[in-house]
């Protein structure tokens, strides 16, 4: 046979092979599917349609992408298909079995996804997987069998990870809750309110009053969290990554860059692609603009997005205080600070206050005035309170009360604040002096008779 | 070039070009995968409802917090109020001869309202308002609720505010829980990690000494009713968050409560969305309905096989039984009312989030109870969605009881939203 037929045969032949192969790919291909809904966001529809069609003709990552998509747009039903497609591909796609299982959890088909945590799970006691990968699948295996009641096996699942604080909190939970609350080990607990809770319940079930009062006291100032559920935690990137929210994100990265004229010409872009829509991004655009316009001093401005707002349905204490601004800009101080009386009556905050406090000042109402410095000192000092640190509470405490003394609400925290640094003698004169001015506060009564009773 | 290679040739370049060329027109031999489709619906309601905005056409977001059905000007006609925590009000709706509902703002400044509780406070004869200020919709653990009083003077209000300095307040009742002659408070500090139940006792001219019940975050509702049939009032109190708890206090006289867990459970994302006291089973005591469906703390919520409604049946001495009797998926709240007129009470629903890419889903469904304390659930509607707050009653005088809810539109789809609705009971002859 001539060299040239035996060398068209062969190419013929490699053709009739890749296409056929082409061909059968495209009859068997699985193509991702984009939910059939009307997008509220003009934005994603294009976007998530570019990643689908890296999808459709990607490997196994491709997929766990388009499903981690979907996912953070709540489409659960459809991530779950892009998943599945995913571990097809690659059955040791690891993060793409973790957001098959979460997907199958949110959709309450609890035994599903137990099944699928549980794969995940049998990877970390063999070391297959990362540490948190393992531990959280361990862990949410536990939560879905709390969701189906099953406490006894929950607990046995949390037992399998009972160094993670998350699984410690559940399992002493557990114990308290029916009737075991001698077993229960919250002093293994991190310190935060979670534990301290607790730490309270264990107290009551045991009859130990003294304890439970000291566990909701400490309670009061925690700070600490344990974070038990990673659920908002786990979407959030997926959902930032696409459509407006990713503006969004990209527009609080541009806020530290100060710039005026460049925030709220990102504003206006964001804006225009939602004025006609009933959607939370214009009114979130709309607020954004106020705070640059206030920055800008522009009381035109802030007038007539206040209005805008007003047309969109919304009224709350920030727009009070914006329209303040506004009359303040114009020179117009008693329309400013009628408005930022209403916000502060809404809403009080220490800005407001000493506002408020240099508006009295102005015309010379010293009364006010130190009524108005008091508060914005007094909330000052229960900001700090509350984040426990007590000594820079009590001197703002202090020079509340330096400023006007007739509110009970100073004494009764410069009581809490003086009993747990130790000074119990002017704690007691402190609540009495609340007692004074308000008979009625219940708790200063309370804390007096623990006092009384040494129970704190 | 003899014929064999020509053809050869041709087939070469023509293989490619037809394969290119029939990729589009290929059929396809995997099938499409089925979406899960989760989500409830129910045969439609053999009564027949007709659906009418109430008030202005909404705009925007609204975020309906709270409706209820009285006689609040006391003309002897039916009217809404409903908090309002996107416009920071509380508003009136009345209804004109020709059955449209006018709008009118009895309170303005009200930070994030949860509810509205109408009162005579101080014995003058006129209705007062208790709101409950959460201070924020959206999860915050700060000390920013309130409990306002709106005392009517004069055809006007004036307000007072007599618990400060707590966590957000979702509810207060009032009732005389000591006994002499005045009105006491029940208050559900619904917090976010922090959180607790509180009774106000009167102590006379508007002033209020606040009692701690209970130290737990998520309460939602605390009802005040005679649980226990002895004559005094008792507080019942549904604690969510992750606690799952349904909770009473009994009154011991004296100002003086005895807690009691009537129930947990150990499913954490139940999502308890309320209490309502009603005696369904008309038996003589009063039970406990939970309406259980809220998943806010997700980003985006999804019905889950526990969502409904449970009948908690007071058995007596403290003993309540629960049942199921309503899968309803993302159900916020109940009302109980004779919907069918046939002297039972039925139970009405709302979903708040329930399968949204699916439109056939319900939004609203009532229970008919047979008389048995059987219930079976009908479609009433699938829109609006994002349902939170419902109401019973009759709203235009013709003897059948209608329904009104009000829509928190938190969360997407933002379509199909509205702000308040009613769905007018319509006669016999009207029905499906």
């Amino acid at each position: 046979m001539p060299r040239f037929t035996v060398i068209l045969l062969i190419v013929v032949l490699l053709e009739a092979i890749a296409c056929g192969t082409v061909m059968v790919r495209k009859m068997f291909r699985v193509e991702p599917l984009l939910p059939p809904v009307h997008w509220d966001d003009p934005l994603l529809e294009k976007e998530l349609s570019g990643v689908a069609e890296r999808a459709r003709t990607g490997n196994s990552k491709a997929w766990q992408t388009w499903g981690e998509a979907l996912l953070g747009q709540g489409f659960y039903h459809y991530s779950e298909i892009a998943f599945r497609q995913a571990l097809k591909l690659d059955p040791r796609n690891h993060e793409a079995r973790f957001g098959l299982a979460f997907c199958l959890d949110h959709m309450g088909r609890m035994e599903e996804s137990v099944h699928e945590y549980g794969q995940l799970a049998a990877l970390r006691t063999r070391g297959e997987i990362f540490e948190k990968l393992g531990t959280d699948s361990q862990y949410a295996l536990g939560c879905n069998l709390l969701r189906e009641e099953k406490a006894a096996e929950a607990e046995q699942a949390f037992r399998q990870i009972a160094d993670d604080p998350r699984a410690k909190y559940q399992i002493a939970k557990l114990q308290i809750r029916s009737g075991q609350a001698e077993k229960a080990q919250v002093d293994d607990l991190p310190f935060s309110q979670e534990s301290l809770f607790l730490q309270y319940r264990a107290a009551l079930a045991l009859n130990r009053n003294a304890e439970a009062i000291q566990a909701a006291d400490q309670l009061e100032r925690a700070t600490k969290r344990i974070l038990l559920h990673f659920n908002t935690d786990y979407v959030r990137p997926f959902y930032a990554q696409y459509g407006l929210e990713r503006i969004i994100q990209d527009y609080n990265q541009l806020i530290f860059s100060k710039n005026m004229d460049r925030l709220r010409e990102t504003l206006d872009k964001i804006f225009v692609q939602v004025r006609h829509l009933r959607s939370p991004y214009a009114k979130l655009a709309l607020q954004s603009m106020l705070d640059v316009e206030l920055q800008r001093k522009n009381a035109e401005q802030l007038r007539n997005l206040v209005q805008q707002l007003r047309d969109f349905g919304e009224m709350d204490a920030d727009m009070l205080q914006f329209e303040g601004a506004a009359a303040a800009e114009d020179g117009n101080l008693q329309q400013a600070a009628t408005l930022w009386q209403r916000a502060n009556a809404m809403s009080p905050n220490i800005q407001l206050s000493l506002k408020l406090a240099e508006y009295y000042e102005s015309q010379h109402n010293t009364r006010e005035r130190d009524k108005a410095l008091a508060e914005s000192l007094l909330l000052g000092a229960l900001g700090q309170y509350r984040q426990n640190k007590l000594e820079p509470a009590h001197e703002l405490l202090k020079k509340s009360l330096d400023s006007s003394s007739s509110n009970p609400r100073t004494w009764f925290y410069l009581g809490e604040t003086l009993r747990v640094l130790g000074a119990r003698e002017k704690a007691l004169e402190a609540y009495q002096q609340c007692l004074n001015l308000n008979s009625n506060d219940g708790r200063a009564i309370t804390r007096l008779r623990q006092m009384k009773l040494k129970s704190l | 070039m003899n014929f064999r290679q020509i053809l050869l040739l041709c087939v070469a370049i023509l293989l490619p070009v037809g394969t290119w060329w029939s990729l589009g027109a290929l059929p396809r031999l995997v099938p499409e995968p089925i979406p899960y489709s989760g989500g409830t619906s129910y045969p439609a309601s053999p009564l027949s409802f007709q659906r009418i905005n109430v008030g202005p056409e909404p705009v925007g977001l609204p975020r309906i917090t709270n409706v209820q059905i009285l006689d609040f000007d006391g003309d002897g006609h039916p009217d809404i109020l409903a908090c309002d925590s996107a416009r920071s009000c509380l508003s009136l709706f009345t209804r004109n001869a020709d059955g449209s509902w006018q709008e009118k703002i009895l309170i303005e400044d009200l930070a994030a309202p949860a509810h509205v509780t109408v009162a005579d406070m101080n014995g003058d004869g006129e209705q007062d308002l208790l709101i409950s200020i959460l201070g924020n919709l959206l999860p915050d653990d700060g000390v920013i609720g309130r409990v306002e009083l709106h005392e009517q003077v004069n055809g006007g209000f004036v307000r007072h505010v007599i618990l400060n300095d707590v966590r957000r307040v979702a509810d207060v009742q009032a009732g005389d829980l000591d006994g002499d002659g005045d009105l006491d408070l029940a208050v559900a500090v619904f917090g976010y990690v922090r959180g607790s139940v509180l009774w106000l006792e009167n102590r006379g001219d508007l002033k209020f000494r606040d009692h701690e019940l209970l130290n737990a975050p998520g309460t939602i509702h605390v009802p005040i009713v005679d649980l226990d049939h002895d004559g005094d009032l008792d507080i019942a109190a549904i604690v969510s968050q992750d606690e799952e708890e349904l909770w009473a206090f009994e009154n011991l006289g004296q100002g003086e409560f005895q807690p009691r867990r009537l129930w947990f459970t150990v499913n954490y994302d139940l999502g308890s969305a309320g209490l309502v006291a009603s005696d369904l089973d008309q038996d003589g005591d009063i039970d406990l309905i939970v309406p259980a469906g809220d998943n806010l703390e997700d980003l985006d919520s999804y019905p889950q096989p526990y969502h409904g409604c449970y009948w908690f049946e007071n058995k007596g001495d403290w003993t309540f039984s629960p049942r199921r009797i309503s899968n309803l998926g993302g159900t916020y709240a109940a009302a109980t009312g004779d919907l069918d007129g046939d002297g039972d009470l039925d139970v009405v629903l709302v979903s708040m989030t329930n399968a949204r890419d699916r439109p056939e889903t319900a939004s609203l469904v009532w229970l008919e109870n047979d008389g048995n304390s059987q219930f079976r659930t009908w479609q009433i509607d699938s829109q609006p969605i994002h349902l939170v707050t419902v109401a019973v009653g009759d709203l235009n005088g013709d003897g059948r009881d209608d329904i009104v809810a009000g829509g928190l539109n938190l969360q997407k789809p933002f379509q199909r939203m509205g702000r308040v609705s009613a769905w007018i009971n319509q006669p016999a002859e009207d029905a499906l």
